[in-house]
């Protein structure tokens, strides 16, 4: 009895051991809230877009690399070796040889090593030029890539807004599904007791608001999955991953509106384009003068060494004889490089003018076209603001019309289909309220853009070394890339 | 009809049974009238033993008691009835009475059950010897604020509701306008008959009624 009692112990204390020592079921991944800014930061992290724009400005570090390095000496190294032909001097003679060159004289190997450094003294600002390229270049396209940050940030925007407008539509239509079938439920009873004042004019109409709703609802159900799904593509949260947005409400924003003479000011002076702009025609003209460089020598300081040796070739002491499989010489001298041709750099200066003044036209329409960008996103706000003011005051007088319905309905002194009427007036207008207030939301986002204040906000830095996240090899660029 | 979960018009009534935000300090008499009646009304939707379908009737006569003793239907069916109210007898303001606040009863006890936990802001009171007002915001789950302004006048030394202002509508100016209108196009014993009917089509209607099929 004590052994199997003892041993009845042991066998629990071993399952109780296996049970707490059993790894936990992994845990679901908790959910993750996010606020709009969270959202942002996370989109602007994740975007394949903005790294493209990255390592487009990276391209230009390279070549200001380039042109950095272009001042400085650069040393070529030639080594050959191969087999050489016999070559021996007559006795007594320094110059005269007894080689009689065939296929079968070439019996021997020789090596040879040519160096060459060459250190450009002066080249009419063709490398500063390429210097100030490279320079302003990078700057071009790290406007570049903060602009594509803030278009990332109004996909955001527009997602998250949407999420918020498709459950507060949601919410309202539940609400009144909700009614709407106690509603009819109540008509229906009320017909089959055959009370007083029941009248099947009231249940059709219920019923068809009932139809019309379900498709409203099918409507705001898609909605609300389109725009949660976009979030996530957006932010990069994995599928598996579950999470919610902090927002509970679509509430209208409070904004202070500024005139349209504020907006194409600041358009014109903070639009990340014009700086993208002005930048890049800094470069394209440096790029000309680069070309127009080349109508001039380019100086230099040359030093040059070769040596070379051969098994089966004497060594020609004699200073008119060069024998270019045996030797050793070597000098510095001062000199130039002067291509001439007969329109070949007249056309690559014209090229490159034209590449300027293409930019330089882009330029003056963006000045024409930004302020009427500016206006438009201006009408749009002033717009939104007066939809939602006055969907506002109509919601209320909806409202007032469903009480007065209500109430005489209570009393037995308003009929089944005021109410339905009001309801249906009071849904639709509380619908269209919470799209204008969504039209507000994007349409202040949208001044802010297109006056490039938003730039300013965005949660971002452009990564100087985009490299670093990726190393050398293209397989992990890939991997990691992916998502 | 239900149409509770629009959360308006039940807005005035489940004042009483709503979690009340605590008053500012100058709330008086009649603020404190209005969330006494609804803390009580929320004891009995909160009590265990008063839950459940069995316990329905019990709950709903508690619930009348609690949330009606502040409401002056007296003073409120002779406001709705306004001039025509000289002309009835004792007898037909004591009918007209019984049927006002019987159908007013019904529909508001049906909407304050479906409710749950809503929040209600009360402002500051206004009183002028023996009336008052005390405003209200109804805050529903969906963050919709609705007004809601409770009128009372003193009598006996008690507060009692005689009116509800609810999104600036007058409940009493609603249904003067509604029985003149009424009273003038057709008869008194009309509207009578119309809220006769009203009554029996709820009866008829409710939970557990006996359609006569």
């Amino acid at each position: 009895m004590e052994m199997d009692g003892r041993a009845i112990k042991s066998v629990l204390v071993i399952m109780v051991s296996f049970l707490l020592a059993a790894p936990a079921a992994s845990d679901a991944a908790e959910k993750v809230t996010l606020s709009l800014d969270d959202c942002i930061r996370m989109a602007v992290k994740n975007s394949p877009n903005i790294k493209a724009a990255e390592f487009e400005a990276e391209v230009y570090r390279g070549k200001k690399a380039q042109a950095d390095a272009a001042r400085l000496p650069q040393v070529e190294i030639l080594a050959v070796g191969s087999a050489s032909p016999r070559a021996r001097l007559k006795p007594g003679s320094s110059s005269e040889s007894e080689t009689n060159i065939n296929r079968s004289s070439f019996d021997g190997v020789f090596g040879r090593a040519d160096v060459q450094l060459i250190q450009p003294l002066y080249t009419f600002g063709k490398i500063d030029s390429y210097r100030s390229a490279g320079e302003h270049g990078v700057k071009a396209y790290e406007a570049g890539a903060r602009l594509k940050a803030t278009e990332v940030a109004m996909l955001v925007r527009e997602a998250y807004y949407g999420l918020l407008l498709g459950r507060e539509l949601k919410g309202l239509l539940s609400e009144i599904k909700e009614s709407l079938d106690k509603a009819t439920d109540k008509v229906r009873d009320q017909l089959e007791a055959e009370a007083p004042g029941a009248d099947q004019v009231d249940l059709f109409k219920l019923q068809t608001y009932q139809g019309e709703l379900d498709k409203y609802v099918a409507m705001a159900d898609e909605g609300v999955e389109k725009a949660y799904y976009g979030l996530r593509v957006l932010t990069g949260i994995p599928e598996d991953q579950d999470f919610d947005i902090a927002d509970e409400f679509l509430t209208p924003a409070e904004y202070g509106a500024e005139d349209f003479t504020a907006y194409r000011s600041a358009a014109l002076s903070q639009r990340l384009e014009f700086l993208q702009l002005r930048e890049g025609l800094i470069a394209k003209k440096a790029l000309i003068d680069v070309e127009k460089a080349d109508y001039y020598p380019q100086f230099f300081l040359a030093a040059f060494y070769s040596v070379a040796g051969a098994s089966n070739r004497d060594h020609v002491n004699n200073s008119y004889i060069y024998d270019d499989f045996n030797h050793t010489n070597g000098g510095a001298v001062l000199g130039f490089k002067w291509a001439l041709d007969f329109g070949i750099n007249a056309g690559q200066v014209r090229e490159a003018r034209a590449e300027y003044m293409k930019l330089k036209m882009e330029q003056m329409y963006a000045k024409e076209g930004v302020p009427f960008q500016v206006k438009e996103a201006s009408l749009k706000l002033t717009e939104s603001e007066r939809e939602m003011k006055a969907l506002s005051g109509a919601y209320k007088n909806a409202k007032q019309w469903l009480v007065t319905s209500m109430a005489n309905f209570d009393l037995g002194v308003g009929e089944a289909r005021d109410i339905a009427d009001s309801v249906s007036a009071y849904a639709r207008l509380r619908a269209d309220y919470f799209r204008a207030v969504y039209n507000q939301r994007m349409a202040i986002a949208n001044v802010e853009h297109v006056t490039g204040k938003d730039a300013d906000g965005i949660p971002y830095a452009v990564n100087k070394a985009p490299f670093e996240a990726y190393g050398d090899e293209p397989e992990k660029c890939e991997e990691k890339g992916s998502r | 009809m239900m149409m509770g979960g629009l959360r308006l018009m039940a807005a005035a009534v489940a004042a009483f049974v709503l979690v009340s935000v605590p008053v500012a300090a100058h709330a008086g008499a009649p603020t404190d009238r209005v969330r006494l009646a609804a803390d009580k009304v929320i004891s009995i939707l909160k009590d265990p033993a008063m839950k459940g379908k069995a316990k329905e009737q019990e709950r709903r006569a508690q619930i009348k008691k609690a949330v009606f003793a502040v409401f002056g239907f007296d003073e409120m069916a002779k406001r709705s009835l306004g001039q025509y109210w000289r002309q009835r007898t004792d007898a037909e303001r004591k009918e007209f009475t019984d049927l006002y606040s019987d159908l007013l009863e019904r529909s508001y006890i049906n909407r304050i059950e479906s409710y749950s936990n809503e929040k209600i802001v009360y402002g500051a009171e206004k009183v002028d010897a023996d009336f008052a007002e005390v405003p209200s915001k109804f805050i529903t789950k969906r963050n919709e604020e609705i007004a809601v302004n409770y009128k009372l006048m003193s009598k006996d030394g008690s507060w009692y509701v005689y009116d509800m202002v609810i999104e600036n509508v007058s409940l009493v100016n609603n249904y003067r306008i509604q029985f003149n209108k009424i009273i003038r196009s057709s008869s008194y014993e009309e509207l009578v008959r119309k809220m006769k009917n009203k009554r029996e089509s709820d009866a008829l209607a409710a939970p557990g009624a006996d359609s006569g099929k």
